[in-house]
């Protein structure tokens, strides 16, 4: 036994210590090494995939609504656990640790990472050039979108370039100037690659029109009236797009419609949702008790509503009060009325495919009818009021089903400027256009004084979030907070 | 001196019809082997000495027996003897005559036998300490009878229980010098001694086996009675640590130990449990209480802000297995617990959360066959529960709450009428639920073998309806020695753990578990409805019941850990050992969630299955030289060298929508094909290291000890794979100076020694592949892309790369003193210890401009401090016996740096976030929010205070921290800590003539614990959920308290205020044991029997309003909450312990 037992031992020693040349090269088995990637044009279309996949998430809708509805006259919500979220914003009391504020602002940046990443190593690889030149302009586009985003809620932020990035960049902020002539060139670049028709004739990537929509959009934030008329005529000029007229207003959002060439760019949904890959928005949104149409599906303790004194600006005729939920039918047939303050926008509708508490809904973030109406808005601010405005506002007012105007009708830019915000608000509400709208006309602080909230100039841009300010000396906080 | 041994032949075969024992037939092998003779054993003189033993060992009836050898040589007939009588003889083969015995005895004593067979020979019979084996050896010349002068009389008993000691030997002092031979002699029967002593000799020596030697002067007189007490230090002196043991008179660290049979009594899954509250310093929380929950240890305080703090578990020299439920308390010897770096440092990398060493019995050399046996049954039922509203306080608190409000009340007085009590659903899914558990154990060895044999099955079923907790474990520990140079063993724990558990944890609204739901859902709604179905609440919310009854979760782990050792003497004193190390665990989990639960239907039915499997491999070298210079200097080394691998790999896939209930989670495939998910990982590191340690003792007085090691990990960044770690300790026993007064107080000090250590050790506990970039498609599924509605994986960038990455350094300082008072009868120790880590692997917030939140990286440093004392005291002896077991310990912790970032904010639980705060110069992980400043009583009140959201009359006030007018987020402060500024356990037993009485108190002082529990009372998710009784008592014009609000106001933003953060201070009857041993029991085979009641969780002093103050709901994490825990069982158990 000992004579066995003594080489054994030895031998098993010089087995283990033999086998593991360099036992301490750590491997890796469900994550890659970045020296085995990015080689192949494969892997430059699975990391592009990462950044469209930052734009979309299940929450967008709510958070959208949250931070750019329920400060407004169009929504609020009570209840639920996401009542610490929403009441602060309503209360015009938001502070710079708003959990979405973070949210919304590291997300952003997450993607234009990945952007960035796309954009610093696909030039190397070996493909083909066509395709190559699209993925660096898909990517382009959607790193100065996001950058969009970032703008509208906090003004001009850090701009970031390069993948090259460490934990000790203290990047500071860009200036108002670098920022927009920033998105402004990434978009006009990308305009120039992008295909009017999807790339890979996929639905959700941008296209030349999402381009040029972006660029119109940021214009008119940015009050370029004259930018901002002629870059809506360039989208016009593609021929792309029309309006949604082919059924009820309120069709455009159903699931047959909802990839319509009135969709420019939106956020697109699985078919097959789960929690990750479908949005929330109906779970948050529907009363107690109410019976789905496509069963089951789950209400969330939180409630978004409609303020009733927003439901009063739409005509009786106007097809697109089809969109909210005045009362329903409970399980025991009875009909529950929600009453003042209590409609809710069930402007996306329910699909047969869906998760728990998830819809194929894409959230839309330009589309046709914003490109009329912003070159609408843009010549009456160029040139008061005028027939081709009108006329664009009346395109968007037919496919909904209420009378139209003459330019007579409009005394003043000031009036048409007042008639066609009322009119964006009945058209993109739950889109989460309004707190942007509102600003554009010097209203959002004035509107919510008069609901009484402590609203002041500074709150016209949300705070950099608190964790970003403490963890980046060069960040200066905006005015107010 | 050689010796051989007969080893009892019946006993053998007695072990073979064992059952239990096929597998120790195939290990055990028998060979001959020559063995020191112990150097401990008593003479016997005495005839009726050696009849009480053989009569305790024996099994014929009335201890008679009768034999008749036949020429056989008288070797031979012991052997035959030793078979009838077991009980094994022991001699040296050298000196045993050839003589031929014939002759036949008829109902004698067995003694008689044996003084028979030795008759004419120059042997006696030897009795040494373990009673089971008499050694025969050569008589020596014992009385000198030329020269005596006075006959000494007297009685030797022993000093805690009184009775008198047989077999004691006295001998004269000096006897051997004077006449050339010893005198002396040993105690008969009854204690008691005759002697006759030279008149220029003055001194007797009383020594016995397991007895403190005692030297009596003569003095003149002729009746000397002396009691002899026993030497705890003695039996109790070898200490377990790091590749080895000590003496521990010869420590030098601060390590503290806790023998097997002093481990927490009661019915216990796991090996933490047993050592709650035991050891200064050492921190055992309950992570669940429910069966088999896990338990979360800290040594010593938290070093560590991002990566892991739980100690190192050790078991039988086997590195890195948190043994968790797969192990039998009952096979426990000893848990050691090293505590300073001078213990810890030989475990280099891994040993700055503290090492816990396990080691568990062992078969003892030549002790027969015996089998312990312990059974329990008991009950438990909860110890605390929450106090609600019933339906109708509800009702009546809902619509004055909404009256007040300016709404519709929600409740007519109709419904009011009609509800009755409503369901109380706590009440519903509380039970009272049995616990069993059996505990069987083999034991002995023949001087070439020794083996240990244990099985365990525990059964505990859950307070809360449907759970419960199963095992089955069973352990082999076999050592064999091959000649008397190599000595071979395995050590083998294997279990089989099953689980049933309901939905529990911390999720919200619709992914509430059972406890959750039932503090929540409204009393009015129903349990089912009309049709029979679980009824659906129009809250967010499951039914509880449904939830506990139809949602299957069974959870299984396999577990095998265990080692296989050689031991080679190379020299005299150089030893060699190779020691190979498995681990294995797998577990499994399966969930069905049918469709009569809300969840169920929203699922479309939702079954999970998901396989885990953990292993690693050990394969370790050490060498030990020990060497006596002279008796004055002592020096022992030991070095090793160890490679461990460590390899984890899962699969989990899940399915909905299926046709049918019956397959549960057993047929994924008869699911939707399209709602089939799937997932799978592997991850492997490695670690590399070599150590050393010298000791060294000079004179017994002064102790030094260096330890050393190298650790090499995977984990770490290319340019930081190894890391070393020194540690030295110095002690000093002053009583063992000769300048050590021996005169008044002094004499009371029977043991005094100085220690100081110093040392560095580290921390790897932060997962695999962090220092790397690495690619993956897990940061969320977010990254997927969705075009024209189909799903595209996405790959990207999840981590910045961290070349540097390396080890988390604790350097720690202790001084310390043992002390022994009274004959030891009191001991203890005092300790003092500053640890400060630098380098911490902290998860750091970095901008997320970056791409990235955080990033590991070695930032900041944290400090813990305090003082430790632990005594152990045998207050009285005798009949009455009384002994108490004292320990408590103060901790200070604080973060001391986190590099330039002011601070960091953590947590998220509930909808609020960021409530615990890392900030400099205040503990890890403090609680973070607003100061509840009573209730504004008027609208004057309102609008004097500072500017605060939604202020209003009966609303919550608040705290202007900051003075600067205006309740916002700067006015967040500390409220408090998780960390007890003091604990306490104290164990108290008292023995009185069978009986055995354990009292055991465990206390923990000056934390506090969040209790999110109680926000759903303050605030709930939701209108209409239920909430805690108290609620009641809200302000109204006419009752202006400022305890509670109206709950008029429902806004969230200062929900984490100091209302939730509750001092946790706790005072718990843990163990309560009442135990009663049958004495002279006279029945074949039987040699103890005793029975206990006992009770765990008796009762808990706290104002904590919380099921349980001792919890965190966020496992060992170090952000520590209390939401939704299950709730604390009090167990009473009944049972039997017999060996035989």
């Amino acid at each position: 036994m000992k004579y066995i037992t003594k080489p054994l031992i030895v031998f098993s020693l010089l087995v283990v210590i033999i086998a593991c040349d360099n036992p301490l090269q750590e491997k890796t088995f469900t994550t890659l090494s970045p020296q085995d990637f990015f080689n192949t044009a494969e892997d430059a279309e699975v990391v592009l995939n990462s950044v469209y996949g930052e734009l979309r998430y299940s929450d967008i809708t709510r958070d959208s609504v949250t931070l750019q509805e329920v400060c407004t006259d169009i929504a609020l919500e009570r209840s639920g656990g996401i009542f610490t979220f929403n009441q602060p914003i309503e209360e015009f009391t938001w502070s710079t640790t708003h959990g979405w504020l973070q949210n919304w602002w590291e997300r952003r940046y997450r993607g234009i990472f990945k952007a960035n990443t796309v954009l610093d190593n696909t030039p190397d690889v070996d493909m083909n050039e066509q395709r190559k030149q699209e993925i660096l302009a898909e990517a382009r586009f959607l790193r100065a979108f996001k950058y969009y985003l970032l703008y509208d809620l906090f003004g001009p932020v850090p701009l970031v370039t390069s993948s090259e990035t460490s934990v000790l960049d203290r990047p500071a902020r860009a200036t108002e100037q670098e920022m927009v002539s920033f998105m402004e060139s990434e978009f006009r670049a990308a305009s120039e690659i992008l295909p009017v028709t999807p790339p890979r004739d996929q639905f959700g990537r941008p296209t030349k029109g999402a381009a040029l929509g972006a660029l119109t959009k940021l214009h008119l934030m940015t009050k370029n009236w004259q930018a901002a008329a002629a870059t809506a005529k360039e989208v016009m000029d593609l021929g792309a797009y029309d309006l949604f007229t082919e059924g009820n207003r309120t069709e455009l959002f159903a699931p047959e419609n909802q990839r319509d060439n009135e969709f420019i760019f939106v956020s697109v949904m699985s078919d097959t949702p789960d929690n990750n890959t479908g949005d929330g928005w109906l779970s948050h949104v529907v009363p107690r008790g109410y019976q789905w149409q496509y069963p089951p599906r789950q209400i969330f303790a939180a409630e978004y509503k409609i303020w009733s004194a927003f439901i009063n600006t739409f005509e009786p005729e106007d097809e697109r009060l089809g969109a909210f939920l005045f009362e329903f039918v409970n399980e025991e047939g009875e009909t529950i009325v929600l009453g003042e303050d209590n409609a809710r926008s069930l402007k996306y509708p329910e699909y047969p495919n869906q998760g728990i508490s998830r819809s194929a809904d894409d959230f839309p973030y330009i589309r046709y009818a914003d490109i009329l109406l912003s070159r609408a808005e843009a010549l009456n601010e160029l040139n008061g009021p005028n027939d081709e405005s009108v006329q664009l506002l009346n395109m968007v007012r037919e496919a909904a089903g209420v009378s139209t105007f003459t330019v007579g009708d409009f005394a003043s830019t000031l009036e048409f400027r007042d008639f066609i915000l009322a009119e964006r608000g009945r058209e993109f509400h739950t889109e989460s256009q309004r707190r942007q709208d509102l600003i554009r006309h010097g209203r959002f602080i004035e509107m919510a004084q008069e609901r009484g909230k402590p609203a002041q100039d500074f709150h016209v841009r949300y705070p950099i979030p608190q964790t970003e300010i403490e963890r980046n000396e060069n960040l200066e906080q905006n005015p107010g907070y | 001196m050689s010796t051989t041994t007969i080893i009892k032949h019946s006993l053998w075969k007695r072990f073979q019809r064992g059952s239990a024992l096929i597998l120790l037939s195939v290990i055990i092998f028998l060979s001959g082997l020559d063995l020191a003779q112990s150097q401990n054993e008593s003479v016997l003189q005495d005839d009726s000495i050696l009849a009480q033993v053989i009569s305790e060992q024996k099994t014929s009836e009335k201890n008679l027996m009768s034999i008749n050898f036949t020429k056989v040589t008288l070797e031979k007939a012991l052997e035959i003897l030793a078979d009838r009588i077991n009980v094994g003889f022991s001699y040296n083969p050298d000196v045993m005559p050839n003589k031929i015995v014939s002759f036949e005895m008829r109902s004698v004593q067995a003694h008689e036998i044996i003084y028979k067979l030795l008759e004419g020979t120059n042997l006696e019979p030897v009795l040494p300490p373990s009673k089971d084996v008499i050694i025969l050896r050569e008589k020596e010349d014992r009385i000198n009878t030329e020269i005596f002068q006075d006959t000494i009389t007297g009685i030797v008993t022993d000093a805690e229980s009184g009775e008198p000691l047989p077999g004691v030997n006295v001998i004269v002092m000096g006897s051997n010098e004077e006449t050339g031979s010893t005198i002396g002699t040993t105690t008969r029967m009854d204690g008691t001694y005759q002697l006759d002593v030279p008149e220029e000799l003055n001194t007797l020596v009383f020594t016995f086996v397991g007895y403190q030697r005692l030297e009596v002067n003569i003095d003149g007189r002729t009746e000397i009675n002396v009691q002899l007490s026993s030497d705890v230090q003695l039996l109790d002196d070898v200490v377990v640590v790091g590749y080895g043991t000590v003496q521990k008179s010869d420590l030098t660290g601060s390590v503290n130990s806790i023998s097997g049979d002093k481990l927490n009594v009661g019915s216990q899954a796991s090996v933490d449990q047993a050592i709650q509250g035991r050891i200064p310093g050492v921190q055992v929380t309950q992570t669940s209480a429910e069966p088999g929950g896990a338990f979360s240890i800290r040594i010593r305080g938290t070093n560590s802000i991002t990566a892991g703090n739980e100690p190192l578990y050790v078991i039988d020299g086997l590195p890195g297995a948190n043994p968790l439920n797969s192990m039998n308390p009952a096979d426990i010897q000893s848990i050691e617990v090293l505590k300073d770096a001078s213990a810890t440092a030989i475990y280099g990398a891994r040993g700055s959360n503290g090492v816990i060493l396990i080691s568990t019995k062992q078969g003892q050399k030549g002790a027969p066959l015996e089998i312990n046996y312990n059974g329990s049954v008991g009950f438990q039922e909860a110890a605390k529960k929450l106090d609600l509203m019933n339906a109708q306080e509800y009702m009546s608190f809902y619509n004055n709450v909404h009256i007040d409000r300016g709404n519709e009340p929600p409740f007519s007085q109709q419904q009011i009428n009609s509800i009755g009590n409503g369901t109380n659903w706590q009440d519903e899914v509380l039970r009272t639920a049995a616990i069993q558990e059996h505990r069987i154990s083999f034991s002995g060895g023949s001087e070439d073998t020794q083996y240990f044999i244990s099985g365990n099955y525990f059964d505990q079923s859950g307070i809360v309806m449907e759970s419960g907790f199963e095992k089955i474990s069973g352990r082999v520990n076999v050592i064999h020695s091959l000649g008397e140079k190599v000595r071979v063993g395995v050590n083998l724990n294997n279990s089989l753990e099953m689980e049933n558990t309901v939905p529990l944890g911390l999720g919200v609204n619709l992914q509430s578990g059972v406890v959750a739901t039932s503090l929540q859902l409204p009393p009015t709604d129903p349990i089912r409805d009309s049709e029979g179905n679980f009824a659906f609440s129009e809250q967010d919310l499951s039914n509880s019941v449904g939830l506990a009854e139809t949602v299957d979760n069974f959870g299984e782990v396999k577990r095998l850990f265990g080692n296989a050792f050689a031991e080679v003497n190379l020299l005299e004193n150089w030893t060699a050992r190779v020691n190979l190390g498995y681990n294995q665990s797998s577990s499994q989990r399966d969930i069905f969630w049918n469709t009569e639960t809300l969840r169920g239907v929203l699922e479309n039915g939702l079954a999970v299955k998901n396989y885990n499997e953990g292993k690693d491999y050990l394969l370790e070298v050490t060498s030990e030289f020990e060497h006596d210079f002279n008796q004055q200097n002592r020096i022992n080394i030991l070095g090793g060298y160890s490679f461990q691998r460590f390899e984890n790999l899962g699969f989990n896939a899940q399915s909905r929508g299926f046709p049918t209930s019956s397959f549960r989670s057993n047929n994924l495939g008869s699911g939707d094909p399209t709602s089939n998910e799937v997932g799978s990982f592997r991850f492997e590191n490695t670690l590399l290291s070599a150590f050393g340690r010298a000791n060294y003792n000079f004179d017994d007085r002064y102790l030094l000890t260096a330890t050393f090691r190298a650790d090499g990990s995977s984990r770490f960044g290319e340019n930081s794979k190894y890391a070393y770690f020194p540690s030295g300790a110095v002690a000093w026993r002053i009583s063992n100076e000769d300048f050590f007064p021996s005169e008044g107080f002094f004499t009371k000090i029977s043991d005094l020694k100085l220690r100081a250590s110093f040392g560095v050790s580290g921390n790897q506990e932060i997962g695999n592949g962090r220092s790397l970039v690495l690619l993956g498609t897990n940061l969320g599924t977010s990254q997927i892309a969705v075009f024209d509605g189909n799903e595209f994986q996405a790959v990207a960038p999840i981590q910045l790369a961290n070349p540097d990455l390396k080890w988390e350094t604790t350097e720690s300082f202790d001084v310390g003193v043992d002390f022994g008072l009274l004959e030891d009868r009191i001991t203890g120790s005092i300790d003092y210890f500053v640890n400060n880590t630098r380098d911490l692997l902290l998860e750091l917030p970095i901008p997320t401009t970056s791409g990235f939140s955080s990033s590991l990286q070695n930032v900041g440093d944290t400090k813990n401090s305090g003082l430790e004392f632990t005594i152990t005291s045998r207050n009285l002896v005798g009949n009455f016996a009384w002994s108490t077991d004292l320990n408590f310990a103060t901790l200070s912790n604080e973060v001391t740096n986190l590099g330039d970032l002011p601070r960091i904010l953590q947590g998220g639980t509930r909808f609020i976030s960021d409530f615990t705060i890392l900030n400099e110069g205040d503990p890890v992980n403090s609680y973070f929010g607003y100061v509840f400043d009573g209730v504004f009583q008027t609208e004057s009140e309102v609008n004097s205070s500072a500017t605060q959201a939604n202020a209003m009359v009966g609303g919550r006030k608040f705290k202007d921290i900051n003075g600067d007018g205006v309740i916002n987020a700067e006015d967040r402060t500390i409220l408090g800590d998780p960390f007890p500024d003091f604990t306490l356990g104290l164990n108290n037993s008292f023995g009185f003539k069978g009986f055995e009485l354990d009292l055991f108190l465990e206390g923990r002082f000056g934390f506090e614990l969040a209790n999110f529990t109680n926000i759903d009372s303050e605030n709930p998710i939701d209108d209409l959920r239920n909430r805690q009784r108290y609620v009641l008592d809200r302000w109204t014009p006419s009752n202006p308290t400022n305890e509670n609000p109206s709950y008029v106001n429902p806004s969230r933003t200062f929900d984490f205020n100091s209302r939730v953060v509750e001092d946790a201070s706790f005072l718990r009857l843990k163990n309560l044991r009442l135990a009663y041993t049958f004495p002279n029991i006279n029945i074949t085979g039987l040699n103890s029997l005793s029975v206990y009641g006992s009770a765990q969780n008796l009762f808990t002093i706290t104002d904590y309003k919380g099921f349980n103050p001792d919890i965190n709901s966020l496992g060992s994490s170090n952000v520590r909450l209390d939401y939704a825990a299950y709730p604390l069982a009090r167990i009473i158990t009944f049972g039997v312990n017999v060996r035989l």
